[in-house]
């Protein structure tokens, strides 16, 4: 099935968040080790990416419950799936393993539902920036070289892509020269094996108001910064909920000549750090960027859920996509 | 029930943290050319003393006086012009009154122009490539650019060196604007081409045309590949000028006039300092008229003629600062 001959027929659906469901389960310590990993010498709650590996059943049926609610698009549990961002449980030699796991975590989980579905290979912004200081006091200093973020993100890949990945998903963009990093990987990776390169999707995250990235872009900057990627989606998430994301879709529709794709939180957080912005509502918002013609893939991230998945897709079941730009 | 598809049109689109367009109507943008050490003995003063914050002030003045596009070169035998370029640029990020334009990144050592690359998150522009190690070399170094995101600047220059006639200009851009977009899968509109501005009124008569050459080279450029962009180092045409300012500025000021009309849409300049063409005393501006067009120019006439003037003008500079 090809994927850019659907996405002209219709609005697809991404799933919702990973770690809102993982919680649910209320794994412990032991649940995170499980056999292979009880005698690791650092904790290891909290490794979310890890249970790919541990607990792949977990992953694989939550997975599921996201194809049973309209999911058309799932993300594999790979958001901190780099050796960058495992040093912070020494894990940095598991990278690879990890992004081949998730990956057989998201065809079980399509085997589960018996439906098709596309593997998006999840790329997240590491736990580190190439474009900012970590210290005040010396601005002109990096926590990071770009050749490691390029290496990192490099193993990451190639994970993804012999696990068997369709599509590869580079999201929740805070830092735009760690998005670029990870796109010259993406790029040196095809090249390198001659392998079909699998379509790239781009999401960057506003951060507030201010209608910029963390790295201090604005939107467009943003996306002109990008598109040599030739991504066949560029979008946001996370962050903001979809009520302040709105305009900032709505510009970004104007503006990217690829498909949009657009999967906010459920609002913003509570004063418990809680998201409780319900499925319905999510789900009536996405209609009106979907009746406005801004979007072709729509979804959630932080807070929401399966029931939050089922409401977006029903709602935009039977309104036509937006219409790809002319470039003339 | 939806309405007619968005047109998006295919111009130059560069970033800094804000973006930059350059459309057929946009009026010529200026590149600061303050922050390069090869052109600004104040510049790699500071670098070469390690005084990066004034550095900094340098690349912030351009900014102000209208630079849209900042360019960055390391090129100095006495620095390591990896560590300058990488310390400079990751210092430059985090000043967002001048981040906020798209750096060019200027370097003859291409693996100073990887190193800029390296800490850019905007759409930067690589300043250049060329086929002057050949065809194998400059595909390389292209693909690279473009896996980096940059436009490029490509100067007209092969094999056989660097063109300096009107004909040998249109020649390699041509065959440079093949490759680039059959070969490597550049986009025109990421393409710049610089066709070289040469020193005019050198007393020599060969160079006389130069000027000529690089306008009527832009105009056919523009006329078969009309989406790339043209530029190029303006300062360089009243290089036999130098010391004389009021003389060179009114010299640029007719060469840009003129090559402007023909297609040049950017140029390497010093920001604060263009004159405006209506502006230049009329018999300055007639003189530089006849040596930049190469109009009465038989046994160097116009040449000497404003090398005349100049004296004049200089010395009533003199004059004018002692008091």
């Amino acid at each position: 099935m090809d994927i850019r001959q659907e996405l002209e027929k219709r609005i697809l659906v991404i799933d919702g968040a990973m770690g809102t469901m993982i919680q649910r389960y209320k794994l412990q310590e032991a649940d995170f080790r499980g056999e292979r990993f009880k005698d690791w010498p650092s904790d290891l709650k909290g490794n979310n990416d890890l249970l790919c590996i541990t607990q792949p059943q977990i992953i694989a049926e939550i997975h599921k419950q996201y194809l049973d609610a309209g999911a058309d698009i799932i993300e594999t549990n790979t958001f901190s799936s780099t050796a960058i961002a495992m040093a912070d449980y020494h894990m940095e030699s598991l990278a690879y393993e990890l992004n081949v796991a998730a990956v057989k975590c998201a065809k079980e989980g399509i085997r589960l539902a018996g439906k098709k579905a596309w593997i998006a290979g999840a790329i997240g912004p590491l736990n580190k920036t190439l474009s900012l200081s970590p210290d005040v006091n010396n601005p002109g200093f990096r926590g990071l070289t770009w050749d490691e973020a390029v290496a990192a993100y490099y193993e990451q890949v190639s994970g993804l892509s012999d696990g068997g990945a369709d599509l590869l998903l580079v999201e929740t963009i805070f830092d735009t020269l760690n998005a670029k990093a990870a796109i010259y990987a993406i790029k040196k990776y095809f090249r390198d094996t001659g392998k079909p390169e699998l379509p790239i999707m781009i999401s960057g995250t506003i951060t507030d108001a201010s209608g910029r990235t963390l790295s201090g872009q604005t939107l467009e900057a943003f996306y002109t910064s990008i598109q040599h990627a030739r991504p066949l989606s560029v979008g946001l998430n996370c962050a903001l909920g979809a009520k302040e994301m709105r305009p900032h879709i709505a510009e970004l529709s104007q503006l990217a000549s690829c498909f949009v794709s657009a999967y906010p939180n459920a609002g913003l957080p509570n004063a418990m750090g809680e998201y409780d912005e319900r499925p319905e509502d999510t789900g009536h918002y996405l209609e009106d960027w979907a009746r406005e013609g801004y979007v072709n893939i729509v979804g959630g991230c932080c807070g929401t859920t399966p029931d939050h998945i089922r409401h977006i897709a029903d709602h935009v079941k039977s309104i036509e996509p937006r219409r790809l730009p002319v470039v003339a | 029930m939806m309405s007619e598809p968005i047109q998006i049109s295919p111009y130059l689109r560069l970033s800094g943290l804000e973006p930059l367009v350059i459309r057929p109507e946009t009026n010529f943008v200026n590149v600061g050319e303050r922050t390069n050490v090869t052109g600004s003995k104040k510049f790699a003063r500071l670098i070469r003393e390690n005084k990066y914050e004034e550095a900094l002030s340098v690349a912030r003045q351009q900014v102000e006086n209208g630079a849209q596009i900042i360019d960055v070169n390391m090129d100095d035998a006495m620095l390591d012009g990896v560590k300058a370029m990488t310390t400079f640029l990751n210092l430059l990020q985090s000043e967002p009154d001048i981040a906020r334009v798209p750096i060019m990144i200027d370097s003859s050592k291409f693996e100073i122009i990887e190193a800029g690359l390296k800490c850019v998150q905007g759409k930067c522009i690589v300043n250049s490539i060329s086929m002057k190690e050949g065809e194998a070399k400059f595909i390389e170094q292209a693909i690279i650019c473009q896996s980096y995101g940059a436009a490029v600047v490509v100067m007209a220059f092969d094999e056989a060196g660097q063109a300096d006639s009107e004909e040998r200009k249109v020649e390699i851009c041509t065959r440079a604007y093949k490759i680039l977009t059959e070969q490597v899968g550049f986009a025109p509109q990421d393409i710049i081409f610089d066709p070289n501005i040469f020193a005019v009124a050198t007393g020599l008569e060969e160079h006389n045309n130069y000027a000529v050459d690089f306008i009527n080279a832009t105009r056919r450029i523009k006329e078969t590949m009309p989406l790339v962009g043209i530029s190029g180092g303006v300062s360089n045409l009243s290089f036999s000028f130098r010391g004389n300012e009021p003389v060179r500025e009114a010299m640029h000021a007719v060469f840009l006039y003129h090559a402007i009309k023909a297609g040049m849409n950017m140029g390497i300049v010093n920001a604060g300092q263009l004159v405006v063409y209506d502006e230049i005393d009329p018999a300055l501006r007639e003189l530089c008229e006849d040596v930049i067009l190469n109009r009465n120019n038989e046994n160097n006439e116009a040449t000497e003629k404003l090398i005349t003037f100049a004296e004049t003008v200089k010395a009533k500079d003199k004059v004018e600062k002692e008091r």
